[in-house]
């Protein structure tokens, strides 16, 4: 479905990303782990056409979608969560995932009412209901976590890409958030996920990709992952306990 | 009943009476209206554009190539009144759209100082243009049919009406949820599917459109036009002061902003008459009042008096020209 092929970037001289290929299929829930600074986003901003890549190409479903700019990219069925969240503050949490609806590439037919209806399922998934009439600048930082993820989904993606959705929610929202991922891809969204929290990515992938420093460090299922050595010694520090992985 | 019941009523008798003045009015009424109705479309053609994140510095483009293509298409081709007038609507619009495809995804001080350039180079044309536009003399209209001045006057009041009605449409349209995240984040609106250019070009379009239909009717109501008073900075200023002091990117603002701005104006010229610049002092002093204690304009104040808390595009309004820089950093 998403087919990354070669691909670097070098800002100046740092090659954030070094001739990085990978092949995403229809239906996985891929996980891409790898410490502060490996180039995670700036993978995800190179799929989504924030960035050019210096060099290889980009493919979704057959055809190029390198240099083609952001919009484009979404209307190609490509959604994408910031992992610095970007609400539009001034807008209403419901407003905000309207626009998703409004302008995603089935959305041009789309009334404002038609849209507005199509809202309801994003805002249960994540847990947004109570606060849809509340301004988006005024969430906390893990309601806007969740709006981004509410927004994108309103979009109706086929392929999700999620970066760092986790960060600053609580224990229980953690919880609650892992259930509708599931659910989204039960129904039929393949999902790219960045995570620092490993049982999560344990919990939810089926298929995982280290980077480090730029480069491919392993590729695998979750298990073979936690427990090759160089990924415990670059990443994870230690071996993961019975309790971690749990 | 409710405020908000209650709103459609008021507007439409205040709607009325801007265009049964021009008819019945004394002329000091008349007068007062047609600067009014005048200030009103300037204000929200400012506003459109800035509700979608681009503020301008130079509106008094708009206006003044909208009052050149009024006087030269009369004085050139005859063209009547009304066509005159279509021919400033279709140049304001071509402008618009020409200035949002050079401005491209320049945003806020950088887009802002463009517009500035495009009035101040318009200007240095219609002055170095002087078989054309009669130079720095400027021009007197000579039209083969004069419409007359209630003509004029209520040609004012219909735009003006007009320009609410539209306003008030494109609040209630898709483009309202895009010139809002437009503002906000426009790199991040992208990811949602939203291609800014074709909003600018839209609100570009038509804001400029707006802008140079008033020029249009303006020129016909004066009968005379030079490059000063076409491009005049005193535009610029009361297009922007009128919505910022009524309630930026609201819909009431900028009506609310053009009466308070027309007042202030006239209040000054009475009582400082004769010291040059006073007015744009006192539309100085009132934005700095505005930014530190009226952050809402008139419109967010008045809202605040009747117990409500103001509408959510007015509640956290941002008034440097510096609007919405924030690109994502994703
Ligand atoms: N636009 C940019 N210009 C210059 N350098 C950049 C840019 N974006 C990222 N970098 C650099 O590229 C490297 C990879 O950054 P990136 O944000 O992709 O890491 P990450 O894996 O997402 O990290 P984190 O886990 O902290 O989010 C970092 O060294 C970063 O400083
Ligand atoms: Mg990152």
């Amino acid at each position: 479905m998403l087919t990354i092929n070669k691909v670097s970037k070098t800002f100046g001289g740092l090659r954030a990303i070094d001739d990085v290929s990978l092949n995403v299929k229809q239906g996985q829930f891929f996980g891409i782990i790898g410490a502060n600074g490996a180039g995670k986003t700036t993978l995800l901003n190179l799929v989504t056409g924030y960035l050019p890549p210096t060099s290889g190409t980009i493919e979704f479903e057959g055809k190029p979608i390198h240099g083609l700019p952001p919009y484009r990219v979404a209307h190609r069925g490509i959604g994408r969560t910031f992992q610095i969240t970007q609400p539009f503050a001034e807008m209403s949490v419901l407003d905000n995932v309207m626009t998703g609806a409004l302008f995603s590439s089935n959305g041009a037919r789309r009334s404002l009412q038609e849209a507005r209806a199509m809202c309801d399922e994003p805002l249960r998934l994540v847990g947004l209901t109570a606060q849809a009439d509340l301004q988006a600048g005024a969430l906390t930082l893990g309601g806007k976590k969740k709006l981004e993820l509410a927004r994108v989904l309103a979009t109706e993606p086929k392929l999700l890409l999620l970066d760092e959705v986790m960060g600053g929610l609580t224990r229980a929202e953690i919880e609650d958030l892992m259930i509708s991922l599931r659910r989204i891809h039960a129904a039929g969204t393949t999902v790219v996920m960045i995570e620092h929290l490993v049982h999560v990515i344990l919990d939810l992938c089926d298929h995982v990709f280290v980077l480090n420093f730029g480069r491919e460090l392993f590729r695998g299922t979750p298990n073979d992952v936690i427990s090759h050595p160089e990924v415990i010694e670059a990443y994870l520090g230690k071996p993961l306990t019975a309790a971690e992985r749990a | 009943m409710s405020t908000r019941s209650l709103a459609i009523p008021v507007w439409a008798v205040c709607a009325l009476v801007l265009l049964l003045v021009p008819a019945y009015g004394s002329p000091t009424f008349v007068d007062l209206a047609f600067r009014t109705a005048s200030l009103i479309v300037l204000a929200i053609s400012w506003n459109l554009m800035a509700s979608a994140g681009l503020i301008s510095l130079g509106h008094s483009a708009f206006f003044g190539l909208g009052g050149y293509v009024g006087i030269l298409s009369a004085n050139l081709l005859g063209a009547p009144f009304w066509l005159s007038l279509v021919g400033a609507v279709i140049a304001g619009t071509l402008l618009g759209s020409g200035l949002a495809l050079i401005t491209g995804r320049m945003r806020g001080i950088y887009f802002a100082i463009t517009t500035l350039a495009a009035s101040e180079g318009l200007r240095v044309i219609a002055v170095m243009l002087p078989d054309l536009t009669g130079g720095a003399k400027g021009a007197y209209l000579k039209a083969a049919t004069f419409p007359g001045v209630l003509a004029i006057n209520l040609a004012m009041s219909l735009v003006a009406v007009a320009a609410c009605i539209i306003a008030w449409m494109v609040s209630r349209s898709r483009f309202h949820y895009a010139f809002r995240a437009m503002r906000a984040n426009e790199a991040a609106s992208q990811m949602l599917g939203i291609f800014p250019l074709k909003y600018r070009t839209a609100i570009m379009a038509l804001s400029g459109g707006m802008a140079s239909l008033v020029g249009g009717v303006e020129v016909w109501h004066g009968g005379y036009l030079d490059p000063a008073v076409a491009f005049d900075l005193h535009i610029t200023i009361t297009s922007q002061i009128a919505p910022i002091l009524g309630g930026i990117y609201t819909l009431s603002g900028p009506i609310l902003g053009a009466i308070a701005t027309v007042f202030l104006g006239d209040a000054t010229r009475i009582a400082l008459g004769h010291l040059q610049g006073a007015s744009l002092l006192v539309f100085g002093l009132v934005l700095v009042f505005c930014v530190l204690y009226l952050p809402q304009g008139i419109q967010g104040g008045l809202l605040r008096m009747l117990g409500k808390r103001p509408s959510e595009a007015a509640a956290e309004p941002k008034l440097s020209p510096t609007v919405a820089t924030g690109a994502a950093k994703p």
